[in-house]
């Protein structure tokens, strides 16, 4: 990949970066014949960042002869490259041949030039599993509105509650009765609809809470463009959208998670289980144990109903971001290790054993050519599920088959309910396993594992009250001569 | 226990910020007075630290608020007094400071028990990017202090100095003060019959005097007109400068009074009715 950019554009791009950060601490790149594409990701993974810049904004552009382009690299080092850009005439971006740095050149005025090297971290891509269209209440306003709006809010906030009714708009530090700590000052600001561009709220309204910082960093790069802000949402758990767009050029979509309505208290563990982490393996350098050919896709699934609609993500209309050509491997170690955090003791000893079976397998087999396979994973959250929602568990194990059946090399990861396994996956898998042509080889679950075990330890009950230390010898008798 | 308040004059209300301001710089908590005819605020001296002196401020009710009714527990109590962080109450009022861009139609107080006590402040503003009014409410949590111990909270005298002497711009004061406290922690006030000041600043290499002279004596020095023709007092150069380094006020005039070896009093006109005062006790040197 090669690009090069005038400087006001440059600048243009030095803000996105800046915004970006405050999301995330890395930085997807992504070219394609569209144009250049940043994302972040934060580390719950409870609001994803993507910013489109298109290819009219750039001088030139080239794709690498193999068509899109995609790398990682860390956001601290990239933040010090696109720091001071006031004298930045001319910009080129470049991606070197082996792909292991990212060349950034900076013409500065009087003939200065600035080079930096960032070196790739992983050629790696992240993609969402949500529908960013369709959702029944959109509100859209200049940028100076909602910099009011969030100005009215102290810094130190985190979260921001938007009550939209049909009538009125209320922004709230608060949830209507939740918090009772006295020494919280409450604030609100209730705005008219005809404040804003457009205003379109489904009827009876709506209460969303969402995390106010990655909002406003990306208030702050609308201001910088001008532009108007556009928010969308559904209801109170399902995503939160902002999105900016200036003259088709640029296009920016904010995902945001949105506190569930259920659970106030622990709504951290609904945040990060809105997003999946599809990943492009940099071949076996990085990963030796990796199967090169077989790909997966991770299939989150969401509490939500609504999510449904992004049940297949390998069919290629519901994720945002996709790779149809090439085969991406999942990451979901993340997720799994949250999961296992959330599991009962005795369901995670339970995954443990299952993964402990398989393990000896999946290292033996590395060379076999890739064939679908449905892995079982607990799903620990799901055990408060209603008969509704086992059908959708049918559903998805449904869906799945179709795109083993559509799309051989896929798998299709599930996650199913304790009780909902049906009793005939276990042996079919393990007559699976003694086949051996047809095996492909698990992703490796080493990390999960060894993760497992580490946080399956943080809830257990290690502080013994007649211990005070493990160390618990004296150097010092007792000073009190009394006793 | 009601308590229901309402400004909307600009002038007023952004004269009421000030002073909300000024106090959210000087302490972390302050204590409201709601009496029938008069609210006060009282900065009390923090027992930790030792630099922020003790401010009140009382305000005429009637004169600032068109709309102003309290109603005490009981009815033969005379006040709601009620403690709160001085620093949400800035905030909350933070929407009145108009800047030239935004103006406030109306702002209402409201005491008002929402899980626990608020006094709710509700702004009525118009942004300049819209015509349309929006509301801004800010529940500041506030502490009900019950009878028996308003004792502790109650308004302090004002001391019977010697002499009280009205500085006309206290800019140059303010500045010079913040100067001399790097030189000494002590300054001493040194004022006469004759309508000098003297600000007295010693260090082991330099003793800095600052007159100030022909200032006007206050009509309440003149109880004791004869009999004492100079008064002195020593007082805590930190807690001097925190207390002008805190104000808010577009207001110039001061007048000191000195009682001698005892305090200093400052007080402050903001406007009739509307009073701030501070005594910074004597220090022994």
């Amino acid at each position: 990949m090669e690009c090069s950019l005038e400087g006001s554009n440059a600048r243009i791009i030095a803000k996105a970066i800046q915004s970006l950060s405050k999301v995330g601490k890395e930085l997807f790149i992504e070219a394609d014949s569209d144009g250049l594409q940043m994302r972040t990701i934060n580390s719950t993974q409870s609001a994803m960042g993507s910013m489109r810049f298109h290819r009219s904004m750039f001088n030139t552009f080239y794709l690498p002869p193999g068509g899109d382009c995609t790398c990682k690299i860390t956001m601290k080092a990239c933040l010090g490259v696109f720091r001071n850009m006031k004298q930045v005439e001319h910009c080129e971006l470049k991606v070197l041949a082996n792909r292991t740095k990212f060349q950034v050149k900076l013409r500065c005025k009087l003939e200065t030039m600035k080079q930096a090297l960032i070196s790739i971290v992983d050629e790696q891509n992240i993609t969402t599993a949500v529908a960013a269209d369709n959702s029944p209440n959109i509100i859209r306003g200049d940028h100076k509105l909602f910099m009011e709006i969030s100005n009215s809010f102290n810094s130190a906030e985190e979260e921001l509650t938007l009550e939209a009714q049909t009538d009125s708009l209320t922004a709230k530090n608060y949830v209507e009765g939740a918090r009772v700590n006295d020494k919280f000052m409450r604030s609100q600001l209730k705005l008219k609809p005809t404040e804003f561009e457009h205003y379109q709220v489904a009827q009876g309204g709506t209460v969303i809470t969402f995390c106010i910082k990655e909002f406003r960093a990306f208030l702050l790069f609308a201001e910088a463009l001008n532009a108007e802000l556009t928010l969308e949402f559904d209801d109170a758990g399902s995503p939160f959208f902002v999105k900016i767009q200036k003259h088709r050029e640029i296009e920016c979509l904010l995902i945001l998670s949105t506190l569930s309505p259920e659970d106030v208290s622990f709504s951290e563990d609904y945040c990060q289980r809105e997003m999946s982490v599809h990943e492009q393996s940099n071949g076996a350098q990085k990963r030796k144990s990796s199967t090169p050919g077989a790909g997966s896709a991770l299939q989150q699934k969401r509490h939500m109903a609504t999510m449904e609609t992004t049940l297949s993500s390998t069919d290629g209309d519901a994720s945002l971001f996709q790779f149809p050509e090439r085969p991406a491997r999942t990451a979901n170690a993340n997720s799994s290790v949250r999961r296992a955090a959330n599991e009962t003791n005795l369901n995670s000893t339970a995954n443990a054993s299952q993964t402990q079976t398989r393990q000896p397998h999946s290292g033996s087999h590395t060379d076999v050519p890739s064939i679908p396979q449905a892995r079982l994973l607990l799903e620990g959250d799901t055990v408060d599920l209603a008969d509704s929602e086992a059908d959708e568990e049918a559903l998805l194990l449904a869906a799945a088959d179709a795109a083993e059946a559509s799309q051989p090399t896929s798998i299709e990861v599930c996650f199913f309910n304790t009780e909902d396994v049906p009793s005939t996956q276990v042996p079919s898998q393990a007559a699976d396993e003694n086949d051996d042509d047809e095996i492909i080889p698990q992703s490796p679950e080493r990390d999960n594992n060894k993760m497992r075990t580490i946080f399956s330890r943080c809830f257990q009950n290690t502080y013994v009250p007649r211990e005070p230390s493990p160390n618990s010898q004296i150097y010092a008798a007792n000073s009190d001569a009394e006793d | 226990m009601k308590f229901r308040a309402q400004i909307q004059d600009a002038l007023y209300m952004r004269e009421f910020q000030g002073i909300i301001a000024t106090l959210s710089k000087l302490a972390k908590d302050c204590v409201m007075i709601l009496g029938r005819e008069r609210l006060h605020f009282i900065v009390n001296e923090e027992h930790s630290s030792t630099s922020a002196p003790l401010v009140w401020i009382t305000i005429a009710a009637r004169d600032y608020f068109p709309e102003y009714k309290m109603t005490p527990a009981r009815d033969d109590q005379e006040f709601i007094v009620l403690a709160m962080s001085a620093s949400h109450l800035n905030r909350a009022f933070a929407a009145l400071r108009s800047g030239g861009s935004s103006t406030v139609l109306s702002c209402k107080m409201k005491l008002q028990m929402i899980q626990f006590p608020c006094l709710s402040v509700i702004a009525t503003v118009t942004s300049p990017s819209s015509a349309e009014p929006r509301e801004v409410v800010h529940d500041v949590p506030v502490a009900i202090i019950p009878a028996s111990d308003w004792s502790a909270y109650m308004l302090p005298k004002v001391p019977s100095a010697q002499f009280v002497l009205c500085l006309s711009s206290m800019r140059l004061l303010r500045s010079l003060i913040d100067k001399l406290k790097n030189i000494s922690p002590n300054l001493v006030f040194h004022g006469s019959a004759a309508g000098e000041l003297n600000l007295v600043a010693e260090s082991d290499m330099a003793t800095i005097t600052t007159r100030f002279k022909r200032l006007l004596q206050s009509m309440a020095a003149t109880e004791t007109p004869s009999t004492v023709t100079e008064s002195s007092c020593s007082v805590d150069s930190r807690k001097t400068s925190a207390f002008f380094n805190a104000l808010q006020l577009p207001n110039e005039e001061l007048n000191i009074g000195i009682d001698n070896e005892h305090c200093i009093h400052l007080q402050l006109d903001i406007r009739e009715n509307v009073i701030l005062h501070s005594i910074l006790p004597a220090v022994c040197i």
